[in-house]
């Protein structure tokens, strides 16, 4: 009785396994075919690339893209959940078995003989059936235990299957991100315009290959997961079988621990792939959100752009309103507009950007690599997205916004910038007009200044670059290039940085660069050769083996010039009348034109205070010929020294004794012959301002008399009278060192040179007001090689600012040299245009080497006294006449001396002087 | 002797290479690329020189500072060329101990000199007690320093003659360095006026005439002093310590101050009466002259 029952218990226990087996094995296969689905028609989507170089063009583009490609995907896969309804199905599959085991009795009592005849053809043909039908004695045998460990040894044979098939179901699971990914490439190269790096079908056939091996693979897992359930039952019944032949084995095989712990891996490997498809989802939607939020940055722009174009129009009608009538009868119409600075801009979209990825986690963990099993692991990388893409930003893409939008301000800046100038040049010109009577004269400059002012405005109009296109191109590319280095940035920290250049074509970087280096060690062969080869030929001149004269260098020795950078005559140059007028040498009497000097002015208004207060006040004005004291002195008349009587001179004739110095100050204060010059100061308050000082004296012995009686009334009288004395910055040197000169001041202004700035802003303020649009032509690159150094570290500076900058050094800070350099090196003028020429940097080297000690001393001497006749030159240093004439003849001749148009002697050409103070200063003459 | 020395030295040894094995190293290959170090060496100093003089010369004001380098660079390029050339040769340890053991061996018996010429160079080097462009004086040598080497240092004399000093002569005696690496220098000069000239005058004489000399250097002070003297009779010595803007020039600044002082002198009265008369004072004049003053006494 008993015995049929355990028939019928085994029957009835395998075909509930079996139905178990069966479902399980059709619910792999239907979650394996859903995702096998949603990848293959992901890889059959085709993606339209259109040129779209707009952001809201490109924005739909990627979305559309997006959706296509990756959104539908990945929320079908999240819908279905194939993978983890595989495991939740394999979880049941276990706990199923389980119970079904449970349901067995856990012991029954059966002969060896009987249990053959009960099994016999079920159970597997041997020697066992042969010796388990001798074993008649009643046995008892623990069924359920045998029937688990059996099965348990069962789920360890077939785990290496489940494993091979989860682990390609995860594979396929991380290809859906990765197909994507390979998309967003395709959209990004095409974006960036570098299609050349990128080989978008290779990449997809990669894809394709693995995708058809995984497949191949899962489909087999599930052939043998088949095969094995069909072997069960005859395992099982061999199980039961043996423990009657072999009643001293123990059955006590688990390998429920190890399932679970597989389970566990497999859950943690989809979590961690799910949250870099969620990753993915993020970067893709706040992309998608920046670029939405940039638009309507550059739509604001844009707007500001056409209203500036309105004001520029009205701008138009008033002129040629103007031009038409007879006579002014309205003004310049009002600015209206304002401009957005490039870094508010610059600032708003940094927040944008912050904004837009905030959503993007800080923390994430996502597999290093997938794993196969618990066993090997499961490398775990932690990043964070949001930093990573933050710094993204920073480096690829910050600088291309900010020049971005530094374009859409330096554009819209420009046509207010046009309209301001126009409005200055007819501001300027009504006011000069005005003081002026000639009325012929007065129509003739205004229609003159209109028309600049038209042809100005008009130039703007028909100039004016629509922006839009460019920089909307460039701050696409930049954010585009942001999210497609970032994502370049994460699979790095995924796969390791070396990992990663595997993955890429390095064999195609190697070969290249190696095709490089041979070009490269081709040259520097050739140079190489060549080098020694002069080597020899010098080698053997040097020995006496070769005579000098065969070689083929000829030799034309000349006397070093003054170096053509800086002489040039103005007189040639075609100005028009209202440019020569701006830029005419003489000092500045309006004191809008007078630029960073305002501490100097602050100085004298000082001096003045304390003066009033009854202090002894006496001030000196140090500073090189044409580095602007005249100016400062006649702005200072009109500001600081407004309301006081005012006596002014200049040292016209040379003075070397008490005498001559009381003469020429009875003249200058209008007082008869003999009257006592210190009385009368002392009787009343006034300013005495007293130019070049430096003719007050000659470097001799017994020369110094008229300083020394001048340093003795200044400071017996400057408590009734305000001294201001100017003197050349060398002759102050030597007689501070000789009498101690600033001993008798109470301030001593050292106006210096004038800085880039201050050149610049000089120049450009003289230029505005004519009218006309400037342009500076590029300079000849002369190094390729240090052009591409200083572009790559970014420090390639405009053609402006190597103008002013190279202005500064040749002039030396002085303005009217700086001034004749800018006249000397205007290119062109033309409709209202003018052009300027790259200010090369003169070679003073050979003039430098071939002055000797004489010509030295000869222009330091000059310097000091701001000209010297002959006579006076051959007192100095102790010469005859004769000597004296050909020294400076053979300077002038130089052109590095001529003859003083205002005064006796010859003096230190302008054009000259800075190249004179640096070779004095390189031979320590001046300091 | 001292050859037959070090390889009886050397052969003493069981573990050191023998003479022959020695010779066996001196392989072509390795003599050439010694030679080509040694070239290179060569050429590198005398780039370095022809570049810093170029320098020199386009700034004299900054000379010294781009001289300071020539020195070093010369020393740093002799000694690297000996460390190439024993690593061509590599030697083994022990040959290179018994190498550095006899050469200790012939500086004790003969080339004591040599060796202490080549320290005094580097503590020259190390010490700075001047350096090239100087103008010093080391024993009765006074000059402007052009070279530095590692036995000697070479001076010109204002006479232009060239005076070579061992190293170890300066290591041991005193060297006065009148600039220490600037251009300019103190330069005194001595004048001689009678004992009854103007003290006065003679010193405000003495400041004019310096500040109008082209030689003078105005950023420093110049200092004029005055001192009754006898010697076969009494005089006064103006002394005037001015600064000269470069030291090349000091005899010609001394020369300089004393033609101006004395035509100052002599237009004043304060020397030599016959200077008052309108023309160049004659033989007869100064004969005249002398025996006036030799009836006075």
């Amino acid at each position: 009785m008993e015995n049929k029952v355990l028939t019928e218990v085994l029957a009835h226990f395998l075909a509930r396994l079996d139905s178990c087996n069966k479902s399980l094995l059709i619910e792999l296969n239907q979650h394996y075919k859903e995702l096998k689905n949603l990848v293959e028609i992901q890889l059959k989507q085709q993606i339209q690339l259109e040129s779209s170089e707009t952001i809201s063009l490109t924005q739909s583009t990627l979305n559309q893209i997006g959706q296509n490609n990756f959104v539908y995907f990945i929320s079908e896969w999240e819908r279905k959940r194939p993978y983890r309804r595989a495991l939740m199905v394999t979880e049941t599959y276990y706990q199923k078995i389980s119970e079904i085991v449970k349901s067995l009795p856990s012991e029954w009592h059966v002969s060896g003989n009987e249990l053959v005849v009960e099994l016999g053809n079920q159970l597997p043909k041997g020697w066992q059936q042969a010796f388990a039908k001798l074993k008649r004695k009643q046995h008892y045998i623990p069924l359920r235990k045998i029937i688990f460990c059996a099965l348990q040894r069962n789920f360890a044979l077939s785990a290496k299957l489940e494993q091979k098939y989860f682990f390609s179901l995860i594979q396929l699971v991380d290809q859906l991100k990765n197909n994507w990914e390979i998309t967003y490439q395709a959209f990004a190269n095409y974006i960036l315009k570098n299609e050349a790096e990128f080989d978008w079908q290779k990449l997809q056939n990669k894809a394709k290959n693995l995708i058809v091996t995984l497949i191949k693979e899962i489909d087999q897992v599930l052939l043998d997961l088949e095969k094995n359930t069909t072997m069960i039952s005859e395992s099982l019944k061999k199980a039961i079988l043996n423990n009657i032949v072999f009643p001293w084995q123990k059955n006590a095989f688990d390998y429920s621990d190890r399932q679970s712990a597989n389970l566990l891996h497999w859950t943690k490997q989809l979590q961690l792939v799910q949250t870099e498809v969620s990753l993915e989802n993020s970067l893709y939607t706040s992309e998608l959100k920046v670029l939405s939020c940039v638009n309507t940055v550059i739509e604001s722009a844009s707007l500001e752009r056409s209203n500036l174009l309105t004001e520029l129009q009205e701008a138009i009608d008033w002129l040629n309103q103007q031009i038409k009538s007879t006579s002014v009868n309205s003004t310049f119409p009002n600015a209206k507009n304002h401009i957005t600075p490039a870094l508010s801009r610059l600032a708003e979209i940094e927040h944008i950007f912050t904004q837009g990825v905030k959503e993007i986690s800080e923390n994430l963990e996502i597999p290093a690599k997938l794993s196969f099993s618990p066993r090997e692991g499961l490398k775990i990388r932690k990043i964070n997205p949001n930093k990573m893409l933050v710094k993204s930003f920073q480096t690829n893409s910050q600088r291309k916004i900010a020049s971005a939008v530094k374009e859409i301000e330096t554009e819209n800046r420009k046509i207010i910038h046009y309209i301001e100038q126009a409005r200055e040049v007819i501001s300027f010109h009504l006011e000069d007009i005005s003081g002026n009577n000639s009325s012929d004269d007065n129509q003739k400059l205004a229609q003159e200044a209109f028309n600049n002012a038209l042809s100005l405005l008009e130039f703007c109009q028909k100039e004016s670059i629509d922006w839009r296109p460019i920089v909307e191109k460039q701050m696409l590319q930049a954010f585009i290039n942001c999210f497609s280095q970032a994502r370049i940035i994460l699979k790095q920290s995924r796969l390791g940085a070396l990992a990663y250049l595997t993955q890429q074509d390095l064999n195609q970087t190697v070969k290249l660069l190696s095709r490089k280096a041979i070009s490269l060690s081709g040259l520097l062969l050739n140079k190489l050769l060549d080098t020694t080869k002069f080597l020899i030929e010098r080698s053997l001149i040097y020995l006496g083996l070769m005579s000098s004269s065969t070689s083929k260098s000829v030799e034309i020795s000349t006397r070093a010039f003054l170096p053509q950078e800086y002489s040039f005559n103005l007189q040639n140059l075609d100005l028009p009348a209202l440019y020569n007028r701006l830029f005419r040498f003489e000092p500045v009497q309006d004191s809008r034109f007078l630029v960073g000097r305002e501490k100097d002015i602050m100085a004298i208004t000082q001096a003045r205070q304390m003066w009033e207060q009854s202090r002894s006040i006496s001030v000196l004005i140090v500073g090189e010929r044409g580095s602007g004291k005249s100016s400062l002195i006649n702005c200072a008349k009109k500001v600081s020294l407004a309301n006081l009587e005012i006596v002014q001179g200049e040292f016209g004739q040379r003075i070397t004794t008490e005498e001559e110095l009381y003469g020429f100050l009875r003249e200058l204060l209008k007082l008869e012959p003999l009257t006592n010059v210190k009385s009368f100061l002392k009787e009343s308050r006034r300013v005495i301002i007293l130019e070049e000082l430096e003719r007050a004296y000659l470097r001799k012995v017994a020369c110094y008399d008229a300083i020394r009686a001048l340093q003795r009334l200044i400071s017996a009288s400057s408590d009734t009278t305000l001294w201001i004395l100017c003197i050349n910055k060398t002759a102050y040197q030597l007689l501070n060192a000789a009498l101690g000169l600033n001993q008798s001041f109470s301030h001593r202004i050292d106006i210096g040179t004038a800085s880039k700035e201050v050149l610049q802003e000089a120049i450009l303020l003289r230029h505005n007001l004519s009218g006309l649009r400037l342009e500076f032509i590029s300079p000849p690159i002369q190094n390729p090689f240090i052009h591409k150094a200083k572009s790559l570290i970014g420090s390639n500076t405009t053609d402006e600012t190597v103008f002013f900058t190279t202005l500064e050094k040749e002039s030396a800070g002085i303005f009217r040299t700086a001034f004749k350099l800018w006249l000397g090196h205007i290119d062109s003028i033309q409709a209202g245009l003018l052009s300027v020429k790259p200010l090369s940097i003169a070679q003073k080297s050979l003039l430098t080497k071939d002055l000797d000690l004489s010509d030295l001393f000869t222009l330091a001497a000059i310097l000091q006294h701001g000209s010297l006749t002959y006579e006076e030159y051959s007192n100095i240093f102790q010469q005859n006449l004769n000597n004296s004439r050909r020294q400076i003849d053979e300077l002038v001749a130089r052109e590095l001396l001529e003859d003083d148009p205002q005064k006796d002697g010859f003096r230190v050409s302008p054009d000259a002087l800075p190249l004179v103070k640096e070779v004095l200063y390189l031979n320590n003459l001046i300091s | 002797m001292i050859n037959s020395l070090i390889l009886t030295f050397l052969i003493w040894f069981d573990e050191i290479e023998t003479s022959l094995q020695i010779i066996k190293r001196l392989s072509p290959e390795k003599l050439i690329v010694a030679l080509s170090i040694i070239g290179i060496a060569f050429l590198l100093v005398r780039l370095t020189s022809f570049f810093i003089e170029s320098l020199s010369q386009y700034a004299p004001r900054s000379r010294f500072f781009f001289k300071m380098f020539a020195t070093v660079i010369r020393f740093a390029i002799s000694f690297s060329t000996g460390i190439f050339l024993v690593v061509v040769f590599a030697p083994s340890q022990q040959t290179l101990l018994t190498v550095l053991a006899s050469v200790g061996l012939a500086v004790g018996l003969g080339a004591q000199d040599l060796i202490k010429n080549i320290i005094g160079g580097l503590v020259i080097l190390i010490d700075r007690p001047y350096q090239l462009g100087d103008r010093v004086k080391i024993g009765d040598a006074y000059g402007e320093i052009d070279h530095i080497g590692l036995r000697s240092t070479k001076l010109t004399t204002p006479d232009d003659t060239r005076v070579t000093i061992p190293n170890s002569d300066i290591l041991s005696g005193k060297a006065w360095n009148a600039n220490s690496g600037v251009p300019d220098c103190q330069v005194v000069t001595d004048l001689y006026l009678p004992h009854d000239a103007n003290p006065e005058e003679a010193v405000e004489v003495g400041y004019e005439v310096a500040y109008s000399s082209p030689f003078i250097l105005l950023t420093k002070p110049v200092v004029v002093l005055l001192q009754d003297r006898f010697q076969d009779g009494p005089f006064m010595v103006l002394r005037i310590k001015a600064y000269v803007y470069d030291h090349r020039f000091e005899p010609r600044f001394q020369s300089d101050i004393t033609i101006r002082a004395k035509a100052e002198f002599l237009k004043r009265g304060m020397i030599l009466r016959w200077n008052r008369h309108d023309q160049a004072p004659t033989s007869e004049i100064l004969r005249e002259e002398f025996l006036k003053v030799q009836k006075l006494n």
